[in-house]
């Protein structure tokens, strides 16, 4: 009995003698006390919190090495060992602000994103669609960014750091979409075929991309498709130029969706005045359906889009043999696209990629009265494979092949070619210590059309400067062959060729984005006509002779800021391009800046919802400096310049919901200042009469309606 | 056999006390956190509950009023950085619930929970997301329990949330807040291994949503 009662004495006073007291202060780099942290000693698994003056006292009762984990919101975890023997430890702790996480360092050198995904992206896919201006079109709205010439709306195709529209390329889900533009009728800037809301994530690259694609010498526009959505739904809309509906079945893992449309641009054309003169106004079908599926075990997603369009037009152009003159311009055209996309995740490390796409187009012109038949389709494959051994260190390895036809009938001419692509290439992407990425790849291609190849660097890297800002560098070697008209007639020269290089700092914080970008590009090898005097006819078909002496730079500045942090439901973004470029291609007769080129480019918009009236008012203001333009009088090529090019353009969307359906009213003005655009001058064959260029419309206004019907769900009430 | 009696004697009332503890601290701490509405007050006791669950990191209920207590403190902060910061802790501890009872109700509802708070952040970028998140978790809850008050709390409080033209507003959540307060009136309070919480707070939302 005593003997048990000593025992028990003898290990209550153990205890005692085993207590540790973990005592001291806990302070920011800048001193300050740091109130409410934990402390918290693992295998004792006991702990502390700091008071409100940062002190920090407790007993541990047990013996031996420990860790000390220090944690409070804010700040950067510490952990240390610790012995404890009973001696009471006294710490005085110094807390470090968290450094930005390693995997937020991205290249953003000739790169702007926009994406629901990534939490460093400098746009999201709404922001695209709801620009004024933008007319709804990713095009338009791309056109607001840093480095991309303003369409004044007689062009169509995206204009990047000098380069023109043949030199953009526009690829969906890895697959080049042959025609991603409408047939363009002459003078009329035509809208891309894609439906903005079908995209989640959107990468435009204007210069110095990556060694997965190739044949652009200027830009590239990556857009990726939705996955599954969200829930059923149907969508109905109309507006002044057309109705649509579409809609989406959701079922499990599965997902099937339809969209058709209808569009007539009467009733527009009959309401705004324009300045061109449809004798047969634009009108057209479209039937697009995709379909989405996931794997059971959630490790691969298979896409399929397909789309089929019809349209056709007849226009009132100015002849481009005869000036002064009209003729007619009749276009019918028929689209087909067919893309499909399998990404499967064998292991946590290894990712397949495949896809496979088809596209196929007609136009069938009436120039005056001559016909032209214009036919050509495209079917793309792509294998990609990529290893991710860890966070900080992933292989790419694909390899593409794509079979291109055109075929053209005019008047008697039947001219035709064929190519087939195939290209490998390889990436690496490894971040080095916590502040540095690399991305080097290398890209070949061999095209059996010119019976050439070519092997190709790109090289891209990032250092994080600060906590917010960083600093980057892309740049590599692009090869693009020939434009199709060219090819047509026969000519087969080599490939055209450009290098970037490409320098961008970036500060990015909570809702606010800088960047400020210089960049040079060496154009070379591009094509010149030889034989004819310069005409700015783009119709003609003499070309003499071809090769590839032709050459150019660019070289500029493009300045981006964004705030939608500082004012609640206020969201603006100003971008401004200086760009210096001349180059000697085509039937040019000196180097100089070409015709499509604005010296400086401006961009502000601004976007506020006013809550009370559900209603979203989104600004745009556009300022490009004048373009030049031939004057056959001037002693010097293309050294006249038109008028400074401006456009203000609003729109207005009201938001409701009805019960469970979604309905946005519209409202867009574009031009509202009525501003009388000059975009170029046509002369006289003899020189002394010239004609203005001018927009097909100056200030216009479009309405429309969309609403969403969402599944109804059982109410849960 | 007087050795094993006065063992057990002498054993007995220590386990029998820190078994009685855990709960009786849990219970302290979470009134603790409840009862106050000054921030300073909430983030003591929400660093008490959180070093709590990781002295008992095993137990459900320690682990759930740790994430739950972070979630308000969340909403309550200004700082949008701050905010996804207090989450990140709620998801660690959210993480040991799921694994601790993976089907519970409760689990479900602290997922849906700790959603919304992320959704309230950037409502802007992240309504479809943690919107998919959320609803999730309501549902799933529903299936176990649909006379649980705080689904119907929860879905109140996200449609206070949401902007009216997209379906939100006082007057819709006014339906789902006036279900929750009816199923509250049925709650058994003050079991702290069952959660409780949420009444005063759907009042609170009720208040805001007739004033």
């Amino acid at each position: 009995m005593k003997l048990i009662f000593l025992v028990a004495v003898f290990l209550v006073s153990g205890f005692v003698t085993a207590q540790t007291t973990i005592k001291g202060t806990l302070k920011d780099e800048n001193g300050k006390p740091i109130m409410y942290a934990n402390i918290f000693v693992k295998l004792a698994k006991v702990g502390g919190v700091s008071s409100e003056s940062g002190t920090f006292s407790f007993v541990v009762n047990k013996t031996g090495v420990d860790t000390l984990i220090v944690s409070s919101v804010g700040f950067q975890k510490i952990k240390q060992v610790i012995r404890i023997d009973g001696t009471d430890i006294e710490l005085n702790l110094v807390m470090t602000f968290p450094e930005k996480m390693l995997e937020e360092v991205v290249i953003s050198a000739g790169m702007i994103e926009a994406s629901n995904e990534r939490s460093v992206a400098v746009l999201k896919p709404l922001d695209i669609v709801t620009t004024a201006g933008g007319q709804g079109d990713i095009v338009g709205a791309i056109q607001t960014l840093p480095g991309v010439q303003r369409n004044g709306g007689d062009q169509t195709g995206l204009m990047v750091r000098g380069g023109d529209v043949n030199e953009s390329s526009m690829i969906i889900d890895g697959m080049i979409a042959q025609n991603a533009f409408q047939s363009s009728v002459p003078g009329v800037s035509q809208r891309s075929r894609f439906n903005p809301f079908q995209f989640k994530g959107t990468s435009f690259s204007s210069g110095g991309y990556t060694a997965r694609y190739g044949q652009a010498l200027s830009a590239v526009l990556d857009l990726q498709t939705n996955d599954l959505p969200e829930k059923s739904n149907v969508n109905a809309g109309a507006n002044m130029a057309g109705i649509s509906i579409s809609g989406s079945k959701l079922m499990e893992k599965n997902a099937i969706e339809f969209s058709g449309s209808y569009q007539n641009l009467a009733p527009f054309y009959g309401l705004i005045p324009t300045n061109v003169t449809f004798y047969k106004v634009p009108q057209g079908g479209t039937f697009s359906t995709r379909w989405i599926s996931k794997l059971d075990n959630d490790k691969g997603l298979f896409k399929m889009n397909f789309s089929k369009s019809f349209t056709k037009s007849g226009i009132e152009i100015n002849d481009p043999f005869i000036p002064g003159a009209k003729l007619n311009y009749n276009l019918a055209n028929e689209n087909t696209y067919f893309n499909t996309s399998f990404t499967y995740a064998a292991s946590t490390k290894l990712n397949y990629f495949t896809a496979f796409s088809f596209s196929n187009n007609i136009d069938d012109i009436g120039f005056g009265s001559f016909g032209i038949y214009n036919a050509d389709n495209r079917v793309q494959g792509r294998a990609e494979l990529r290893y991710e051994a860890n966070k900080k260190f992933n292989v790419l390895v694909g390899s593409e092949i794509q079979r291109i036809s055109y075929l053209q009938k005019y008047a008697i001419k039947f001219n035709k070619f064929d190519e087939l692509m195939s290209a490998g290439y390889t990436e690496v992407e490894f971040k080095i210590g916590r502040k540095f990425a690399l991305k080097p790849g290398v890209r070949g291609e061999y095209s059996q059309l010119l019976a050439k190849g070519n092997i190709v660097p790109r090289l891209s890297f990032a250092i994080r400067t600060g906590k917010n800002t960083q600093l980057s560098f892309a740049g590599g070697s692009f090869y693009q062959t020939a434009a199709v008209n060219y090819l047509l007639q026969g000519y087969r020269p080599d490939f055209q060729k450009s290098i970037h290089y490409m320098l961008n700092y970036q500060y990015m914080k909570k809702g606010r984005v800088f960047r400020l970008e210089g960049y040079y590009k060496d154009y070379q090898q591009l094509i010149r006509e030889k034989g004819f005097a310069y005409t700015p006819n783009q119709f003609r078909t003499d070309f003499g002779t071809l090769d590839n002496t032709g050459s150019g730079y660019a070289q500029g500045i493009d300045v981006f800021w964004r705030d939608k942090e500082s004012v609640k439901n206020l969201d603006y973004w100003i971008s401004y391009s200086y760009i210096d470029t001349k180059r000697l291609y085509q039937n040019y007769s000196d180097k100089v800046t070409p015709d499509y080129v604005s010296k400086n480019n401006l961009n502000i918009i601004v976007k506020y919802l006013v809550e009370k009236i559900n209603t979203n008012f989104s600004f745009s203001y556009n300022f490009s400096s004048g373009r030049p333009y031939f004057n056959p009088a001037s002693t010097l090529f293309l050294s006249d310049h038109v008028q400074d090019y401006q456009n203000l353009a609003m729109t207005a969307s009201y938001l409701r919901t009805f019960k469970k359906v979604f309905a946005v009213f519209y409202l867009s003005l574009d031009n509202m200042l009525n501003t009388k655009n000059v975009l170029g001058y046509r002369y006289s064959v003899d020189g002394t009469t010239s004609y203005p260029i001018i927009p097909p419309l100056y200030r216009s206004v479009f309405i429309g309606m969309n609403f969403s019907f969402t599944e109804f769900n059982q109410d849960d009430l | 056999m007087k050795k094993l009696v006065l063992f057990l004697l002498l054993s007995f009332p220590i386990f029998a006390f820190q078994a009685q503890t855990l709960e009786e601290k849990l219970s302290a701490l979470f009134l603790e956190f409840d009862t106050t509405q000054v921030f300073s007050a909430k983030m003591a006791a929400s660093s008490k509950l959180e070093l709590l669950a990781n002295m008992e990191s095993e137990n459900y209920a320690v682990n759930y009023y740790a994430a739950y207590a972070k979630a308000m403190i969340s909403y309550m902060e200004k700082d949008k950085d701050r905010k996804d910061m207090f989450l990140d802790v709620a998801d660690s501890f959210l993480e040991k619930v799921k694994q601790l009872q993976p089907k519970n109700e409760e689990t479900f509802i602290l997922g849906a929970l700790l959603a919304n708070a992320r959704l309230v952040v950037d409502g802007g970028s992240r309504w479809k997301q943690q919107g998919d998140i959320f609803n999730a978790n309501i549902d799933a809850a529903i299936a176990i329990n649909p006379t649980n008050p705080r689904i119907y709390h929860l879905k109140g409080v996200a449609t206070y949330f949401t902007p009216k033209m997209f379906g939100g507003g006082a007057k819709n959540a006014l339906v789902y807040l006036d279900k929750a307060k009816s199923l509250f009136v049925n709650q058994v309070n003050g079991n702290i291994t069952v959660p409780y919480w949420g009444e005063k707070r759907n009042l609170y939302f009720i208040s805001e949503c007739t004033k």
